[in-house]
């Protein structure tokens, strides 16, 4: 539109009159909505400073280094990993398993996909991934403990040792001292399935590992010699038999009450060793209260007198007997006799 | 305000009594009265304030009592102006359509609305309206002659001015509570646009508002404000005339006498009856002639009215008057004012009525300037400008910047 033909100076208006008022000449509640008013105008100012400084950083960065709008924090390396764990793992197996790029951004590590690297060894039951600015990659694992051994093979490869956690999980294990594998006992009776990538946990894994918990807490000695946990009969007759180097076998009932039983088993071959000389082949502590020794006399030693089978003939040693050792008027189980 | 919902205040300093109306606005289009809140007046004389923290008090207890009813925050305050200091000229121009074509177009209507208005004023003056009157092409009424074929294109103002010291100190009362005055309104426009209808206005109306020490007037005609007018003379004249007249020491006893007894005109036949002071027979009650007190609120009501008349001169015809005077204040509460009015006059006078919306409580015609400022913050523009002017960043950041005064 063309400007006005004419042009004359308007008169004044009461528009053009200045409406601000000192604070002086103000109520003390129109003070009070000055500083109001002030301070939401300082609010709004503020945002507005910043939303325009965040827009222009936006359009600088979008014109100069495109990339960094896409991962912003990207560009800052995993400079260090930091693992805390409760179990045998260290740094050397996290930064191993995770196998990170070695320029990976720490905020373009995919963490979901990093934390199941971990768990599908199996070692690892908990796995949480937490980055800490400005560029480190905190791990933290809660490890399985192993409780039993057994071999087994996957796949192509050759067959191998695998440890058996107390809920069944089956892994490779890494960083555990050879000493202490070797003292743990094999399975046997189980059939390995695989699920998936992976083997299917074992059932039953519960009872062993309370058994040898009690074991090694009450009775370490015959703990110690504990070789073998067989689980065939778990599932028929509820029991656990465990190869012993101190007895042949001991038959366990899987229902409970483990401490009880190594302490009859503990007894009754303390007593059967103080009254006979017998090398023991079999105990089953799983019947009833009862336990019934079966052991082997020794060449050249006299019959028990307590004997309930016929004496075996002679030079047939390997003829078990069944013993009945007599209980100190003071043990606990003495009715089970 | 940036938001679809704004509160509005309606502001008038009254020399009896402050009346503060707080209103929601709606998108724009729809109004609802939340709050009320009225103080009585100290500090203001005809109108004009005389003491400043007096008048900013009591403005700001009714400030605060209508925000207390509404619940909420005014932004923005439309504000009542009146006193005997407002004056008003006529100002016409005329301009040449420019276009080869004779089509008006908004450069000529922009011309020739400038040219009206550019008019000086005395030193220590300042325009508060320009009223703007219909258009006439080549002599022809035209509400908008954008694009009409004509030659000549004529129109004229009617510029309301005042004191500037008055006008600022009325808006200094209203920013001591750190609130902006957005529009500043004459009383008789604010009453004027409530008391009377579009048609009221086509036929032409005379609006009168009796205030208590002013009376403010508008005159309608081709449904626009022709002339407006302020008289000094309020209820609080008729009060005084009758504590003169009858000898009343006591102020309030006075104007209790009015308002039971005192009349517009004399109807009283009887010059032995007698009304009774007080009425309780108490100590100081006593009898006055009931024709004395009609007489003497009569005689100030004629004279009210003539001053009016004459102030009107020429400009008032009763012919152009169809929808009659309209009566409208706090002072029109006297009985048979409106048939003073009418002799006066001589066409048809009533009590003006506020539209159907108004509630209950705020129909009283005390009421009619404040509910009159909340019509024009509704959007109706107190001056019917020609063009508003399109928005502007500034204009927007200003906006944004202000929104929480």
């Amino acid at each position: 539109m063309n400007p006005p033909a004419i042009s004359l100076p308007p008169a004044r208006s009461w528009r053009d009159l200045p409406q601000p008022i000192k604070p002086r000449a103000m109520s003390r509640e129109g003070r009070r909505r000055r500083v109001l008013a002030a301070a939401k105008t300082a609010l709004l100012a503020a945002t507005l400073l910043v939303t325009g400084w965040g827009g222009a950083e936006f359009l600088v960065t979008l014109k100069t280094n495109p990339g960094r709008l896409v991962a912003p924090a990207g560009g800052t390396p995993v400079r260090g990993l930091e693992l805390r764990t409760d179990g045998v793992l260290d740094e050397g197996w996290a930064r191993g398993t995770l196998a990170l790029p070695a320029q990976a951004g720490l905020m373009t590590l995919d963490l979901a996909a990093l934390q199941r690297r971990l768990l599908a060894s199996g070692q690892v039951e908990r796995a949480e991934l937490t980055r800490q600015l400005p560029g480190s990659l905190v791990v933290t694992l809660h490890e399985r403990a192993p409780v039993a051994r057994v071999m087994g093979q996957l796949g192509e490869a050759v067959p191998q040792t695998l440890l058996v956690a107390r809920d069944g999980t089956v892994f490779a294990g890494a960083g555990y001292a050879p000493e202490m594998v070797a003292r743990l006992p094999f399975l046997d009776g189980v059939r390995l399935q695989l699920a998936g990538s992976r083997l299917a946990p074992i059932a039953g894994m519960a009872a062993v590992a309370d058994l040898l918990a009690a074991a090694r807490a009450a009775t370490p000695a015959l703990a110690h010699g504990f070789s073998v946990v067989s689980l065939a009969r778990l599932a028929t007759d509820d029991v656990l038999v465990v190869q012993s180097a101190d007895v042949g076998e001991v038959v366990f009932g899987a229902a409970g009450g483990f401490a009880r039983q190594l302490a009859r088993l503990d007894f009754t071959l303390a007593e059967t060793r103080r009254q006979f000389p017998v090398e023991p082949l079999r105990v089953n502590l799983a019947v009833d209260s009862r336990q019934v020794l079966v052991a082997r006399l020794l060449a050249g030693t006299p019959a028990p007198g307590r004997a309930v089978l016929p004496r075996p003939a002679a030079g047939s040693v390997a003829t078990p007997v069944l013993f009945f050792p007599a209980p100190p008027a003071s043990a606990n189980f003495s009715h089970a006799l | 305000m940036l938001s679809r919902t704004k509160f509005i205040g309606a502001v008038e300093i009254g020399t009896a009594k402050i009346t503060v109306l707080v209103g929601q606005v709606t998108r724009g289009r729809s109004l609802s009265i939340i709050g009320l809140g009225e103080c009585p007046s100290r500090g203001v004389v005809k109108g004009i304030v005389v003491d400043y923290k007096a008048a900013s008090e009591c403005v700001h207890a009714a400030l605060e009592e209508a925000e207390r009813v509404a619940g909420a925050r005014v932004g923005e305050v439309f504000l009542a102006q009146s006193g005997a200091h407002l004056e008003g000229f006529q100002n016409e121009s005329e301009v040449r359509v420019s276009s080869a074509d004779n089509m008006v177009s908004a450069l000529d209507i922009d011309n020739v609305c400038q040219l009206a208005k550019s008019k000086q004023l005395p030193e220590g003056r300042m325009v508060v309206h320009h009223l703007r009157r219909p258009f006439r092409l080549d002599g022809r009424l035209v509400p908008d002659p954008e694009h009409l074929d004509g030659r000549r294109l004529e129109v004229g103002y009617w510029t309301v001015h005042g004191q500037e010291s008055r006008i600022a100190d009325h808006i200094h009362v209203i920013r001591g509570f750190n609130v902006r005055v957005t529009e500043l309104i004459l009383s008789s426009l604010a009453s004027g646009s409530v008391m009377t209808t579009a048609d009221d206005r086509r036929h032409g109306a005379l609006v009168l508002d009796l205030g208590a020490g002013t009376t403010d007037f508008v005159l309608y005609r081709d449904g626009c404000a022709l002339l407006t007018g302020v008289v000094p003379v309020g209820g609080l004249h008729f009060t005084n005339d009758l504590s003169l007249g009858l000898r009343l020491n006591d102020h309030d006893q006075a104007e209790r006498l009015k308002l039971r007894h005192g009349r517009g005109v004399v109807t009283a036949k009887d010059r032995a009856e007698k009304v009774w002071l007080n009425g309780d027979l108490g100590i100081g009650d006593r009898q006055f002639p009931r024709v004395t007190i009609e007489q003497i609120t009569a005689a100030r009501a004629r004279e009210l009215f003539e001053v009016v008349r004459k102030k009107l001169g020429a400009n008032f015809d009763a012919g152009h008057i169809a929808a009659g005077v309209i009566l409208t204040g706090g002072a029109s509460k006297l009985a048979g004012i409106e048939e003073a009015a009418a002799q006066v006059f001589d066409v048809p006078a009533r009590l003006g009525e506020p539209p159907g919306w108004v509630g209950d409580h705020l129909r009283a015609p005390g009421h009619s300037t404040a509910l009159g400022l909340l019509h024009h913050g509704l959007g109706a523009p107190a001056e019917n400008p020609a063009r508003r002017q399109p928005a502007t960043v500034s204009g927007l950041l200003r906006k944004i910047f202000t929104a929480g005064n």
